[in-house]
């Protein structure tokens, strides 16, 4: 017979309590007991060594400080989130306007309208149903840009452009009676409801009734030939991306990167193929996305076509 | 055998009598002064970051999840309900951020598998591999990497009383708070969390001639 048994407590009721008595949970009397029992007992010595020494590794574990500039971004951030924001609608048409977040089966439908070369969109509009009118071009173009998708694909990547742009929420609100975006507020309504659905032939009806509202909406003015948003800059390619909070941070970095450079392929600073070249792929969570983009709220433009070098 | 910890200051109360505390730093900081947000940071930051990068697995969404929590402490931790300490918040906010970011990324994955049926022909054309990141040299030592790797098999309930007990030493009534279950609760968790790491990490524990890095 050992100590330990000397002290009344069997090995296994001792070794129960390990993590009690380690953090010092028991009662004095209790854990004194316990310790009289380890002092004669070294099976459950071992035992608790193990565990002691598990929270000692686990301790030394070196930490790594944020970096220094981390209490400046917050700053930053916070008083950005305490300035007054402009309207979701502006910022859901800025962003219709500006990008499209498209996955890679997107891709294929970049190009194809590309070669359409259609219309063109405004430069920077200010007035409120012009944007509107530009976010419910937006949202009818990822529908049809989503039937070049493989129907697998549909579902997600509409998830994604809806969450990427905020519509839900901005749908969420209640419209007034001749609000200008009360109809499309509607359609987004009922595209939420055909995606949870997973009817795709629901979701091609809500694309059709926004064909169908389409011409109610201020037109944009006539096409020029080309996009033209000459005042955009890296800080507004900043400030869309600071809406797309769920994304990665190198999600977001691409992203940025490709706004401005989409901007200066608009203003003819850069050749098509650089722009294409810049298409950036990231890696999230294992699969491999592209963030590209398309035109949303706009059509796309003809490409500018590289002069032949004479013979 | 080492004593354990026997007393956790979760309150910045441990600081010296010319130290602020950390709910004087907060005042401080709603009030615009922007050193004792610093302050603030300094003293919490890295050990925030620690708990958000275990829970998580990725330095760089742990990066943007402080953030998040930072930005949370300069506009609310000044409201917050002063009758938990201010660490105890903190983690709590902490906590919140990583099983929102947990929930965001399963449906990120869900995308990422659909698209990853999307032909490839049309992928190769435009596709560049993201350069790997850099190595963390938290993961550096190889008790580190063990570590992370059993770490990762824990359910979160498990992991986060685990690392809040073990890295953080808090008590199991403040683990409690932040986790939102009863303490004896948290004592569970704690004796089967410590027996899974025990199992994982056995090499390390059993082996008295092996160090940590």
């Amino acid at each position: 017979m050992n100590d330990a048994m000397d002290a009344g407590l069997e090995c296994d009721a001792v070794q129960a309590v390990s993590t009690p008595w380690l953090d010092r949970r028991l009662a004095d009397a209790a854990h004194a007991r316990v310790e009289t029992h380890l002092r004669g007992c070294s099976g459950c010595r071992g035992e608790y060594r193990v565990f002691a020494r598990l929270g000692r590794l686990v301790l030394r574990l070196p930490r790594r400080e944020p970096d220094p500039f981390a209490a400046a971004r917050a700053l930053a951030a916070s008083r950005a989130r305490a300035a007054p924001r402009p309207p979701l609608a502006r910022r859901v048409a800025l962003a219709a306007a500006a990008l499209l977040l498209v996955a890679s089966g997107l891709v294929g439908a970049y190009e194809l309208g590309l070669r359409r070369g259609r219309d063109v969109a405004p430069a920077a509009a200010t007035d409120h149903a012009l944007l509107c009118s530009r976010a419910a071009r937006g949202v009818m173009n990822d529908l049809e840009l989503l039937e070049q998708v493989d129907p697998p694909l549909r579902r997600p990547l509409l998830e994604s452009q809806l969450r990427a742009f905020d519509l839900p929420a901005w749908a969420a609100r209640d419209a007034d009676a001749g609000d200008p975006d009360g109809e499309l507020i509607a359609l987004v309504r009922q595209l939420e409801s055909a995606l949870s659905s997973g009817d795709d032939a629901r979701l091609l009806r809500v694309r059709d009734a926004l064909r169908e509202i389409e011409p109610r909406l201020p037109a944009p003015p006539a096409p020029r030939g080309r996009l033209e948003v000459p005042r955009f800059t890296r800080a507004d390619a900043d400030a869309v991306v600071d809406d797309f909070a769920e994304l990665p941070t190198p999600a977001r970095a691409a992203l940025a990167e490709l706004l401005e450079a989409k901007a200066a392929w608009a203003r003819g600073d850069l050749p098509i193929d650089d722009l294409l070249r810049r298409m950036t792929w990231t890696r999230i969570d294992g699969g491999s996305f592209s963030i590209g983009f398309a035109f949303g709220g706009t059509t796309l433009p003809d490409p500018p076509r590289e002069k032949k070098p004479p013979r | 055998m080492t004593t354990r910890r026997l007393v956790t200051r979760l309150d910045g109360t441990s600081a010296s009598p010319r130290t602020p505390d950390d709910d004087e730093l907060v005042a401080r900081a709603a009030a615009g002064h922007d050193a004792a947000f610093e302050q603030l940071v300094a003293r919490w930051g890295g050990r925030v970051r620690d708990y958000l990068l275990h829970l998580v697995g990725d330095a760089a969404a742990a990066d943007d999840l402080l953030q998040e929590v930072l930005v949370a402490l300069h506009r609310r931790a000044a409201t917050r309900d002063r009758m938990q300490p201010f660490a105890v918040w903190l983690f709590c906010v902490a906590r919140h951020a990583a099983l929102s970011h947990q929930r965001k990324r399963a449906a990120w994955s869900r995308v990422a598998a659909a698209l990853a049926a999307a032909p490839r022909a049309l992928l190769s054309r435009f596709e560049r591999r993201a350069p790997p990141g850099p190595a963390d040299a938290l993961l550096a030592g190889e008790f580190a990497a063990a570590f992370e790797r059993a770490l990762k098999t824990l359910p979160e309930e498990f992991r986060s009383v685990f690392l809040l007990r073990e890295r953080e030493e808090l008590s199991y009534e403040e683990i409690a708070v932040i986790v939102g279950i009863p303490a004896k609760t948290v004592s569970t968790r704690l004796v089967r969390a410590r027996e899974r790491l025990r199992h994982a990490l056995a090499p390390w524990l059993d082996d008295p001639g092996r160090s940590a890095p």
